[in-house]
């Protein structure tokens, strides 16, 4: 087991180097002066310059490369050009609400999710199954935000039970306030989410119920609510974990578009704010983190379905 | 060899050379019979022949110049004269979602084309070569696929700015990595296979072997990767513009049609609903080609879900 989580995570340090350097050097092949965000149009030449020297752009790209590279792995992911914050602080102002959406995103795919496929592996090959697999088709191919805009529509201008624009409300100091600011983002991302679960829980379970040990349970009279509940859920919620670390690994970075539907300030509207502003300092340090992120809860993932089905590490 | 209700492109159906004419009449025989077992995909395929048909003739369909206000007749819901309505400026919807068409059947057919070439090329020879130049081509396709779909479209767009030739170009780059995965992985699948070795030891040169007896094994999960990344594509296209980081105004796409009505949403709510109507029913009609695909040869495709919501 030791040996199996060393070795994934060694195999994560050439991908977050490359995406560093990726990452690097979109940034700063990106046409136009980041000089002038900081300094303005008309600034003299000798204004730039010093701005220029400051942010260390006169030095070859290797060097600035290596510099970053060195303050990143000591913890210092830069100065916003914009408005003087650290970077690091912008991401974790922003990470409790986008922890929050990311949480009750899952609550809802889950709650929605899970049912539907246990449903229609239960009756495989019927209209309900059917019905399940149109459903997980329709919330695969309907845009994030047009979904966003639908609820915004729905509850917010017609029955006005949330409000029409989103903030971050920490749950802990008022669940319901809470509750109706995250209800929407959450709602649009969790439907989107509940199909894939769907899909994974139906094919698993469709696999798991054609199994020996489910026929024997059957043969010794076990109830097939109690199958289905019990024997073939608990062996399709192995696969169903990954699906949903990915996409929890997603949803940190990447709510970029229902972020910016309901104006709710996570991560995804930090980063997309700062491509708009051209502050590549920020963009290139939380795209960075955003993908760390990512890639550590791939791994946690990993980690955890391996120890929870064995039969992984020796493969 | 040919089992049940073959498609015209299936790989393994290699005939007798038959003349040119005869084999379009099968081609088109075997399409039909497949279809009849299909009924979803008729569906599809109808929708999107005639959304296509639309794009291409679009002065023709458009009831109105897409770009014609009428400063009297703004925000105007559905009636007969704007089946769609009117926007802010009284332009009429319809007219402005089938131009927006364009746009959007351009980009996804832009991207599927040319991802799926690069791709694919990347896979084989990623797949064929191994060795170092196979590990640096699958290390760089691992930190595409490392960074969500949406954030590198956008990121891409920061670069070369916003437009629609930007918004296409990023869109392609999202695309390219599940095709190069696909390719490699039915090289790496075919590569010691009889038949592969006894081409080789027959004398057949590396570029033989690998588009004539290794690709051919390809053809179809690519085909099929390439409706899911159609099907991707257009649902990216459609975000980078509703962001405002694709198609500018006055141009319309259905991207930019929403993020304008959803502005709106008091005075026109139907501004909003239709576009995200047809665009929804373009991915669905595309997805659901993919899949009737799928289940005809078997074969293995991408995940759908990957690059799509946030």
């Amino acid at each position: 087991m030791l040996r199996f989580v060393t070795v994934r995570l060694a195999q994560l340090i050439p991908v977050l180097f490359l995406a560093s350097i990726g990452i690097f050097l979109m940034i700063h092949l990106v046409p136009g002066d980041p000089v002038i965000t900081v300094t303005g149009m008309d600034a003299s030449p000798e204004q730039m310059e010093r701005v220029r020297q400051e942010l260390g752009f006169d030095r070859s790209l290797p060097a600035q490369y290596l510099d970053w590279l060195g303050r990143v792995l000591s913890g210092d992911l830069g100065t916003s050009i914009v408005n003087q914050n650290s970077t690091a602080s912008l991401i974790t102002d922003r990470l409790p609400a986008t922890f929050q959406l990311t949480l009750a995103t899952m609550a809802i795919g889950l709650t929605l999710g899970i049912p539907l496929g246990m449903l229609a592996a239960a009756r495989e090959n019927s209209w309900l199954d059917r019905v399940v697999s149109g459903y997980a088709a329709v919330s695969l191919a309907v845009p994030t935000f047009w979904v966003g805009i639908l609820f915004i529509l729905l509850f917010g201008v017609t029955l006005e039970w949330v409000p029409t624009a989103s903030r971050y409300v920490p749950f802990w100091d008022d669940p319901v306030e809470a509750f109706k600011a995250t209800v929407g983002p959450a709602f649009t991302l969790g439907f989107f989410v509940s199909g894939i679960i769907a899909r994974f829980v139906r094919a698993s379970m469709v696999e798991v119920l054609g199994l020996d040990y489910i026929r024997t349970a059957r043969a010794k009279g076990v109830g097939e609510a109690r199958i289905v509940a019990k024997h073939a859920f608990r062996a399709a919620s192995l696969p169903t974990l990954t699906i949903v670390g990915i996409q929890f690994g997603t949803f940190l970075g990447g709510a970029l578009v229902t972020e910016s539907v309901f104006n709710y300030p996570g991560i995804g509207r930090l980063i997309l704010s700062s491509i708009l502003q051209r502050d590549f300092v920020v963009v290139q340090g939380a795209v960075l983190a955003v993908v760390a992120m990512f890639a550590m809860v791939n791994l946690v993932t990993d980690i955890l379905y391996s120890f929870l089905n064995p039969r992984i590490r020796s493969g | 060899m040919i089992e049940t209700a073959p498609l015209p492109a299936s790989p393994d159906g290699q005939s007798a050379s038959p003349t040119v004419g005869e084999e379009a009449v099968g081609v088109a025989r075997s399409f039909f019979r497949w279809i009849r077992t299909e009924p979803p995909a008729a569906v599809a395929i109808g929708f999107l022949a005639a959304l296509t048909f639309a794009a291409i003739f679009a002065w023709v369909f458009a009831p109105y110049d897409p770009l014609e206000q009428d400063l009297t007749a703004i925000l105007q819901g559905p009636s007969l004269s704007h089946l769609f309505g009117t926007d802010e400026l009284g332009r009429d919807l319809l007219s402005r979602v089938v131009f927006g068409s364009r746009i959007s059947l351009g980009t996804a057919a832009i991207a599927v084309v040319v991802a799926g070439t690069v791709g694919t090329l990347a896979g084989l020879v990623a797949g064929y070569v191994d060795g170092i130049a196979g590990a640096v081509i699958m290390r760089f396709m691992d930190f595409l696929l490392a960074v969500p779909g949406i954030l590198l479209a956008i990121t891409v767009v920061a670069v070369l700015g916003a437009g629609f030739g930007p918004a296409t170009i990023a869109v392609t780059v999202v695309s390219i990595p599940a095709f190069a995965r696909l390719a490699r992985a039915s090289v790496l699948a075919t590569k010691e296979e009889e038949f592969v070795l006894s081409t080789r030891t027959a004398g057949a040169g590396h570029l033989y072997l690998m588009f004539q007896t290794i690709f051919p094994n390809a053809l179809s999960p690519v085909i099929v990767q390439a409706s899911v990344a159609g099907a991707t594509a257009v649902l990216l296209e459609a975000a980078l513009s509703f962001l405002g980081l694709g198609t500018q105004p006055p141009e319309a796409s259905w991207g930019t049609l929403l993020s304008t009505g959803k502005s709106y949403l008091r005075q026109s709510a139907w501004y909003s609903v239709l576009p995200g109507l047809v665009l929804t029913s373009t991915v669905l009609a595309i997805d659901t080609l993919g899949r009737a695909l799928q289940r005809t040869w078997g074969a293995g495709a991408a995940d759908a879900a990957a690059g799509r919501g946030g």
